[in-house]
């Protein structure tokens, strides 16, 4: 190699037809009207970068020149019958005048003289106009050949004007080849899969992809390995975002940030990392279905791993981790300090799936709890601790109740919550049917001592683990699980939807279940029935719309019109557009009708929120005994 | 080609091709990747007719650029010459085959061009651009002047530098920076000769935004891509040429976000009052301190520029972004402000329902609003209210997408 080197897409742009990679429908349709000399005077070549257009307009000049196969592609414009334009620097009237002028002055020798024209959309809009009457009937021995990348910005009447030649994107394989024949050339040792990576990385130009086999042999010399390709295009490897989904089944935010926090530090580029990790879930999303294997690109290997993480996640989760990052891909380029922005995302997605498995937790306690409140009085059982607690609410109906819990796979941590959390819907539930517990059926366990459980509010902001530092309070960044059950209570956010809100406890009387109930003419009537009501919901309609019911609680009845209030517009409208599928329901299993209303109440104004820290924290004190306990055995004090 | 080829073919590249180098040995700091990758261009002597630097601010691409410049022509002084070739000039400023060129604002006289370029040739790493320094002299120039590539600058200053042969250096070199700035009929009638340059030319573009550049530009170039230089490697620069002392180096390093140049500039006592500031502000935002936090506000608003206030911005998000890390129970070594290490975990187990993703977001809104011209007394009030909700973990008092519930009045009206 001389000083004379030259950058690779220079010294191999194509001279023939032949020899250019793909466009096969442009150069066989111009190969076929040079044969039967039926060129047209214009030619307009559009497509996206470095699919060939300005090399195509080179060779087309050129074979019908017969231009010798010694001058150089970036001479031809030193041979006098081929002159190379250059629109967007001369792009005003004048030039375009001078040119009209030019243009009759017949060729020195060869049949054709060839105006390449690159660039064409910046001429301006005067220029555009002055060439038309040129352009449609130029002197017979001229021929224009336009290129451009955006071909929306010339005038329809120049389009009209011309043949226009859309150029593809050129395929990976295509790449390839050519990189190959070029490697062999320039006695360069590459393997297939780097031709691979490199091709890929091009984005279906070719002049990006010689360009970047330039970088990769000035940075390997003349033998290329994969690895090396990788550290010189500091190409996340695949291996690390292994260990990053790794790191996400485990839930091991730990790591996962110091994963990234070396990925940045040996020099990979931030938006390289997240279109990887893009590319990475979609490849898990694939994987699930072994049938769309072939679509992943990588060795079988790979794609077994790939299929081996996959079934850690639901499909649902891989969707919305590819979401967020995506979303990340796109937001991240206008972040003023991208680091952090990449940082947060990343900690979004280790918090998402963990809200995801405590979306089941929650799904799960869900039909338990529809369980307790058909046996209310079995579950009786001392709230004190809790974790006797937590296998309280198994005894009772061992059969019905296991088979949702072992249905699906319980990942370690949600499980350990998940022991604590079924006591706390319990005490929930239970607060219902204190009023009446006489009035229940005998349980097959004897009833355990009732518990006055005004806690509810408080379920677990301030439970076991606030005293521990990392896992308790992951709640804090991303957890929307957690903040929606907070001392209020009542702000029901997204996920959060699906939560067991204790809600129908408008008069809470949990008679014992009949199957047949009067028909109801007062809210009392109504409520008794409620949770049956329920539960044949739920046994028969979409899971949403019982969720939906299950938020909203009856407020009014009045000729058998059922008025049912909640606290977004969401749920109501739901209820409206389902009260066909509603009143279906009352009139199969009751066997008479009712009509639903719904009615939108604004959640109550937080009026409490803004406070001394100390009142409140006062106040929370009083609401959870827990709390107070804490309190009184370490003299906790607020801080911060 | 005349005598500097027969030079460079005189000492044979090729006699030690692999030869461990770097270039910019000298003074640069950090991005050794792409400094080993560049010595290995020159030594392979493959030297590409255009390369793009793009990178964020302060992560050296000027200075990347001007050292491969004096590379290439064999100029020993930020770093020494690849092999093959040697130049006796001082530094690429004397050198007649190197040109620099930065983006102008419209009334700015070439002499003062001038100055900013002698500037650069005293320190590569010096600011020149004029959003952050827009004027040499005085400090207090706060004019906002945009500077860009006009027609009439790049026809007649940097394309006539392009048609140069080189005079006694291996190529001759035009770094154009900051090629987002170029306006758009200047780009496109760059494109012809960025792809096809004369014999011996070569371009080095720089670019902070890669993002606003025409697909057509990168693909033309050698894309070289500076990362955000790590804490280290800005503490070794901060110590080894600045002079700073090692604990006020440490400590700006690790607030640097990458950026070396800014941060050679920064204050170290002015840097850590508006941190003090900034965790004052976050508790008063959660007592609810209203005089506090309007006091603040105003303290911020009358005391900085606009600059000012997104470096404000920017570092009560590095600190949210802190309490984020710690309470997913990230490592120690991660966390910026590791010296109030005791404000971080106390937020994290006195507030655990916080919100601190919302908070994040806001800041991006604030940003936003910023550039938008708004009052940041007012950005800094709202934001205050919004985070008192969501150190608590409830909702904020006005959505996001409900902007016209901040006034009452409107909202009576739209809800009527």
């Amino acid at each position: 190699m001389s000083s004379n080197y030259k950058a690779l897409t220079r010294a191999y742009r194509p001279q023939t037809f032949d020899d250019i990679v793909s466009q096969e429908h442009v150069s066989n349709t111009l190969k076929n009207a040079i044969e039967s000399n039926r060129l047209s005077h214009a030619y307009l070549f559009c497509g996206p970068r470095g699919v060939g257009k300005t090399t195509m307009a080179r060779v087309l000049a050129r074979t019908i020149n017969e231009v010798d196969m010694d001058v150089d592609g970036e001479q031809l414009n030193n041979t006098l019958n081929i002159i190379e334009i250059d629109a967007a620097s001369n792009n005003s009237v004048d030039d375009v005048r001078a040119l009209r002028e030019r243009v009759r002055i017949p060729p020195q020798s060869g049949r054709y003289k060839v105006y390449i024209i690159d660039e064409i959309h910046m001429l301006s809009k005067a220029a555009f106009n002055a060439l038309l009457k040129t352009l449609e009937e130029p002197p017979a021995h001229v021929i224009f050949i336009f290129a451009t990348t955006e071909p929306h910005r010339i005038l329809p009447t120049i389009l009209s004007r011309c043949q226009r030649f859309d150029f593809r994107r050129i395929s990976v394989d295509e790449i390839v080849g050519r990189l190959e024949l070029i490697a062999k050339r320039e006695d360069i040792t590459i393997d297939r899969e780097s031709l691979h990576v490199i091709a890929k990385k091009a984005d279906g130009a070719l002049r990006d992809a010689l360009g970047i086999l330039d970088q990769a042999i000035a940075f390997c010399g003349t033998t290329i390995t994969y690895d090396d390709l990788h550290r010189a295009l500091n190409i996340v490897s695949s291996e690390r975002m292994f260990e990053l989904t790794d790191a996400l089944i485990r839930q091991d935010a730990r790591a996962g940030m110091a994963l990234l926090h070396n990925l940045l530090h040996i020099g990979n580029d931030i938006q390289e990392f997240l279109a990887a990790l893009t590319e990475h879930f979609r490849n898990l999303y694939l994987a699930r279905d072994s049938q769309n294997f072939y679509l992943i690109e990588a060795t079988s290997d790979t794609r077994k791993r790939f299929q081996e993480m996959a079934s850690s996640f639901s499909e649902d989760d891989l969707m919305r981790m590819m979401h967020i990052v995506h979303e990340a891909e796109f937001s991240i380029r206008q972040a003023q300090q991208p680091r952090i922005h990449l940082e947060i995302t990343l900690l979004k997605l280790f918090h998402m799936t963990r809200s995801e498995g405590l979306r089941n937790l929650l799904l799960k306690l869900e039909t338990l709890e529809q369980k307790l409140t058909q046996q209310p009085v079995s579950n009786r059982q001392s709230a004190g601790t809790s974790g006797a607690g937590a296998e309280a609410p198994r005894r009772p109906e061992p059969a019905r109740q296991q088979s949702p819990e072992s249905g699906s796979p319980v990942r370690q941590q949600s499980s350990k919550s998940g022991t604590s959390e079924p006591a706390k819907s319990s005490k929930g539930t239970r607060s219902q049917p204190e009023p009446d517990p006489e009035s229940q059926k005998p349980p097959p366990t004897p009833p355990r001592q009732p518990d006055v459980s005004d806690v509810q509010d408080e379920p677990d902001i301030f439970g076991a683990p606030a005293l521990k530092r990392p896992q308790g309070h992951l709640a804090a960044v991303a957890l929307p699980g957690r903040s929606g059950e907070d001392d209020s209570g009542r702000q029901v956010r997204g996920n959060l939807a699906l939560s067991p809100k204790p809600k129908p406890l408008g008069k809470p009387d949990p008679a014992p279940p009949q199957k047949t109930y009067k028909k109801p003419d007062s809210l009392d009537d109504l409520n008794v029935m409620w949770p049956d009501y329920l539960e044949k919901l739920q046994a028969t309609t979409s899971s949403m719309l019982y969720f939906s019911i299950q938020k909203a609680r009856p407020v009014q009845i009045r000729k058998d019109v059922v008025t049912l209030e909640c606290n977004d517009s969401f749920t109501s409208d739901i209820i409206r557009e389902q009260q066909r599928k509603l009143c279906d329901t009352v009139k199969e299993h009751f066997g008479y009708a009712l009509r639903f209303t719904s009615q939108l109440v604004e959640p109550e104004q937080r009026t409490d929120t803004i406070q001394d820290p100390y009142e409140h924290f006062t106040e929370l004190q009083e609401k959870d005994p827990k709390l107070k306990e804490i309190v009184n055995l370490f003299g906790a004090e607020l801080e911060y | 080609m005349s005598e500097n080829i027969s030079k460079s073919n005189g000492n044979t590249p090729e006699a030690h091709p692999q030869q461990k180098g770097i270039i910019g040995a000298r003074r640069l700091i950090g991005q050794e990747r792409l400094r080993e990758q560049m010595w290995r261009i020159l030594a392979e002597d493959r030297i590409s007719h255009a390369y793009l630097i793009s990178g964020q601010p302060g992560s050296g691409k000027k200075a990347l650029a001007l050292a491969f410049a004096e590379a290439i022509n064999g100029v020993s002084n930020l770093g020494d010459p690849a092999p093959g070739i040697r130049s006796d000039r001082r530094s690429w400023y004397y050198h007649p085959d190197i040109h620099v060129y930065l983006p102008l604002p419209s009334t700015v006289t070439r002499d003062e061009l001038r100055a900013r370029v002698e500037l650069l040739a005293a320190d590569p790493y010096e600011i020149v651009d004029f959003a952050m320094r827009p004027s040499l002299t005085s400090q207090e120039d706060s004019k906002n002047r945009r500077a860009f590539y006009s027609v009439e600058y790049f026809n007649s200053e940097v394309r006539k530098s392009a048609y140069l042969r080189p005079n006694e250096g291996r190529r001759n070199i035009v770094i154009i920076t900051n090629i987002e700035t170029m306006r758009k009929e200047v780009v496109n009638s760059f494109l012809k000769l960025l792809e096809e340059p004369g014999e011996q030319v070569m371009f080095i573009l720089t670019t902070d935004k890669l993002n606003a550049l025409l697909p057509t530009v990168i693909s033309r170039c050698q894309l070289l891509a500076c990362q955000p230089l790590q804490p280290d490697q800005i503490f070794h620069g901060l110590t080894a040429y600045d002079g700073i002392p090692e604990d006020d180096a440490r400590f700006l390093s690790r607030i640097a976000g990458g950026n070396y140049s800014y941060t050679r500039f920064y204050d170290l006592e002015t840097l850590q009052e508006n941190r003090e500031d900034i965790i004052r502000f976050l508790r008063m935002s959660y007592t609810v301190d209203v005089e506090g936090i309007l006091e603040m506000s105003q303290k911020w608003q009358s005391g900085y520029s606009k600059e000012g206030q997104l470096a404000i911005i920017n570092m009560i998000e590095v600190f949210l972004r802190d309490i984020a890390l710690y309470s997913a129970g990230a490592d120690e070594s991660l966390i910026t402000n590791s010296d109030r290490m005791e404000v971080i975990s106390n937020f994290c187990s006195g507030l655990k329902d916080a919100r601190i993703r919302e908070m994040l977001e806001t800041l991006e809104e604030a940003r936003m609003l910023l550039s938008q011209n708004i009052q940041p007394r007012l950005i800094y009030t709202v934001m205050a209210n919004r985070f008192a909700a969501w150190m608590r973990g409830s909702e904020a008092p006005v959505l996001a997408g409900q902007p016209w519930k901040h006034m009452p009045s409107v909202t009576e009206i739209r809800e009527s």
